[in-house]
């Protein structure tokens, strides 16, 4: 893209005479059939990626501040509610819109409702849907006395409160939430009580998960990337053979099996009793331990593939020149060696450390109730609770961090050009 | 070059054709079927599939197929909220039958067109969209092979000085809070009196404080009951039917007290707006039948609702059946109202707790 425009630059300053535009105007024409012809060949995979990644994603993310249940489902009541703070008295007014409300939702956007106010306001659920069955579409006289009489909760701010905060379109509920705050009644941000703070918890746990595997990787990887890389081909390709081996099962398969060798009465605990070495088995299983080696093991290849494929490029000259030179083996290693591996390095750490934060198959298996990373929760609130609003902004949350991440290590290795080596 | 180009595009305009062409078959073959009955994997989907669809399929002649559905109730909102939703029938969990009543997602079931529901030992009650379809219990389960005396209560299970070592729990608060109560004295009429007050709920945690350092948490079924046959665990709370399945293809000798068990019940569900509902109801009526739900009841030793299909099973598997009115008359009906409204503060506290 970038050659044409500074073609046409240089073509421009030297002469505007006649056959020099004929030329440039030729060039142009040839190039842009080629250009167009290399964009046809990446529009199918450019119209993919936005159809089954871009937009989707941008949909979901969409979700983690889009906050329509509510003014959908009660729009009378929102509206009544508009100039209200919780300061005030409780506009009468909004009793009979919010009967009136109840009488002409649909069930779906009615149940959507009540489960967004739910979010917010543990029992407004319950609260809701016992208010409709009981109303079961009356309209009565006095609504206020109607509504109190079902519930004594209709008197008080709270329910109010939870519909006035959810009366969105936008709303900072879900991304809160995520990170253990919430608004009390007055609209101040404060953190949640000390025993339902689960989240900034599991993002520390996540990241730290995945530094502890990307570390323990390179540490293990590097080596054995530097001894496939610099050996004779028969053994570098045994060697390789079996980094890919494990890359042959599933990783379901593969995290069982550690659960064969870990468990108390699994193979190593069996040897370290026979042997006499340990009185009890040891608690190998459901701990950091275990899922950090299972980790490691599932991701090792992602590391040892893109070192081993820098270092095949670096020829061993260069270690023996700089030996030449008087540098010591390590100072060598340290100045010649490993400012070239740099990329490969980047890359398979960039490799392991995101899959590491993508992972809860082999946490739920081979972890503790400790070491259940984001991923798990996005899963459970997709799923099971059905606050897909709060799995969106705890997605925002993983892809936010691994994209400040990405950038201060782009920043700190200074390459902006490396990018996932 | 333009030759190659053009061929390679004639190429390319090819397989999208092929692409759209398979597409809509395959839409074309989902719509065409008469009926798809989408069921959770795992054994329990495995085993309708066998002794209820095939057998559907094969006596009414109609197009009846089955999907598979790994997750929860998620996966059918959205399925639904897509648009492109081909499901007629799902069997799913009490809780999801509630959340997908409230929203809409199931239809009102008329019971009335259920022939056999007036035999049901556990009726519809407050699940306008539910039919049961299979009943079980979470239990207190242990391996007989390695006890001398069998623990019979929630409170054993906490007694680690007379049974040393560990034991297995679900990982969710749904059963765990309930079960530590009971542990704690509760009477299992008042469980969910007692949860549902902010102290109650405190009971539960600081009880569950006592047991932590010997709990393994599950998360599939499957691994509590491999955790009892390795020993890594000596006690499991875990769903009875799947001990009694297990002892008979693995050759184990579980057993399980019914004594504070928590009852559980799977529903079946019309989607709303289902396009079959006529032949919907068919299916319906053919699995609550007594013969087929027996046949499913023995191949999974599970419950089914109907109570004329007890004496259809072996009678060795009778007195296992969690829906038997003496075995009912000592469990605990798993409140899945409560839970739907208590889940999702009551699974952040768990899971900050678990944590620690």
């Amino acid at each position: 893209m970038a050659a044409p425009a500074s073609a046409a630059v240089s073509f421009g300053s030297v002469s505007a005479s006649e056959p020099h535009d004929r030329l440039w105007r030729d060039l142009k024409r040839s190039q842009r059939a080629a250009q167009l012809r290399a964009i046809g060949l990446i529009l199918p995979l450019v119209v993919f990626l936005i159809l089954v990644f871009i937009v989707p994603i941008g949909m979901l993310l969409s979700r983690s501040v889009s906050d329509l249940a509510v003014p959908r489902a009660l729009p009378a009541t929102v509206a009544a509610l508009a100039g209200w703070t919780p300061a005030k008295e409780i506009p009468p007014q909004v009793y009979p819109a919010l009967v009136e409300d109840i009488g002409s939702a649909p069930q779906m956007l009615f149940g959507d409702a009540a489960a967004r106010l739910e979010t917010g306001t543990p029992g407004m659920r319950a609260l809701m849907m016992k208010t409709r069955s009981r109303l079961q579409g009356a309209a009565p006289s006095d609504a206020r006395k109607a509504l109190t009489g079902i519930s004594p909760k209709w008197d008080t701010m709270e329910g109010w409160v939870a519909i006035k905060q959810a009366s969105g379109p936008l709303t900072d509920h879900y991304l809160l939430t995520a990170l253990d705050l919430h608004r009390d009644e007055l609209g101040k941000v404060t953190r949640v009580v000390a025993y339902e703070r689960v989240f900034l918890a599991a993002i520390g746990r996540t990241f730290g998960i995945a530094f502890t595997v990307t570390a323990l990787a390179l540490l293990l990887g590097f080596p054995f990337a530097f001894l496939a890389a610099t050996s004779s081909d028969r053994v570098s390709r045994i060697l390789l053979f079996t980094v890919l081996l494990p890359f042959w099962t599933a990783m379901l398969v593969r995290a069982l099996s550690w659960s064969v060798l870990l468990q108390r009465t699994g193979i190593i605990n069996d040897a370290l009793l026979r042997l006499g070495l340990v009185r009890e088995p040891l608690d190998l299983m459901y701990n950091r331990f275990a899922l950090c080696i299972a980790l490691i093991h599932i991701f090792l290849p992602y590391m040892v593939l893109p070192l081993y494929s820098v270092m095949k490029t670096i020829p061993p000259q260069h270690m023996r020149a700089a030996a030449s030179l008087g540098a010591r083996p390590w100072m060598a290693f340290r100045r010649v060696y490993l400012p070239q591996v740099v990329p490969g390095i980047g890359a398979g750490a960039l490799l392991v450390f995101i899959q590491c934060l993508g992972v809860f198959v082999v946490p739920a298996l081979l972890g503790g109730p400790n070491d259940q990373g984001l991923p798990y929760y996005i899963a459970f609130y997709v799923n099971r609770v059905l606050n897909w609003g709060l799995a969106a902004a705890l997605s925002v949350i993983l892809l936010l961090s691994v994209a400040v991440l990405y950038a201060l290590y782009v920043r700190l290795s200074g390459k902006s050009a490396m990018v996932l080596g | 070059m333009v030759d190659l180009c053009t061929r390679g595009r004639n190429r390319i305009a090819t397989i999208i054709a092929a692409f759209l062409l398979g597409t809509t078959a395959l839409a074309g073959r989902a719509a065409a079927a008469d009926l798809t009955v989408s069921l959770q994997g795992g054994p329990l989907g495995e085993a309708i599939k066998t002794t209820l669809v095939k057998p559907f399929r094969e006596e009414s002649k109609l197009d009846v197929v089955s999907d598979d559905r790994d997750w929860g109730i998620g996966a059918v909102r959205a399925k639904v909220e897509g648009g492109g939703n081909t499901w007629d029938v799902v069997n799913a969990e009490d809780i999801e039958v509630i959340q997908g009543c409230d929203e809409g997602i199931f239809a009102h079931l008329d019971t009335a067109k259920i022939s056999s529901f007036d035999k049901f030992v556990i009726k519809n009650e407050d699940r306008p969209c539910g039919l049961p379809s299979v009943i079980y219990n979470t239990s207190l389960a242990y391996n007989n092979a390695k006890m001398t005396t069998k623990p019979t209560s929630w409170a054993d299970f906490w007694d680690t000085k007379t049974w040393p070592g560990r034991r297995s729990m679900v990982k969710s608060p749904q059963d765990v809070l309930e079960i530590a109560l009971m542990a704690d004295g509760v009477p299992r009429d008042d469980v969910y009196k007692v949860l549902a007050t902010p102290a109650g709920v405190d009971r539960a945690f600081k009880k569950l404080d006592e047991l932590k350092p010997n709990i393994i948490w599950w998360t599939n079924p499957g691994q509590s009951r491999q955790l009892l046959a390795s020993g890594e665990t000596v006690m499991s709370a875990t769903y009875d039917n799947g001990i009694y399945f297990f002892n008979r293809t693995q050759k184990t000798d579980f057993g399980t007290t019914r004594k504070d068990a928590i009852t559980h019940t799977d529903y079946w569900a019309v989607l709303a707006g289902s396009k079959h509902e006529a032949i919907a109801y068919k299916f319906l009526n053919y699995a609550s039948d007594a013969k087929p739900a027996a046949v499913l009841s023995d191949a999974l030793a599970i419950s089914v609702p109907n109570s004329e299909a007890v004496a259809l099973v072996p009678a060795e598997l009778r007195p296992n059946l969690s829906a038997l009115p003496s075995n009912m008359a000592q469990a605990v009906r798993s409140d899945a109202q409560f839970w739907v409204n208590h889940y999702d503060a009551l699974s952040k506290r768990f899971d900050a707790w678990a944590a620690q």
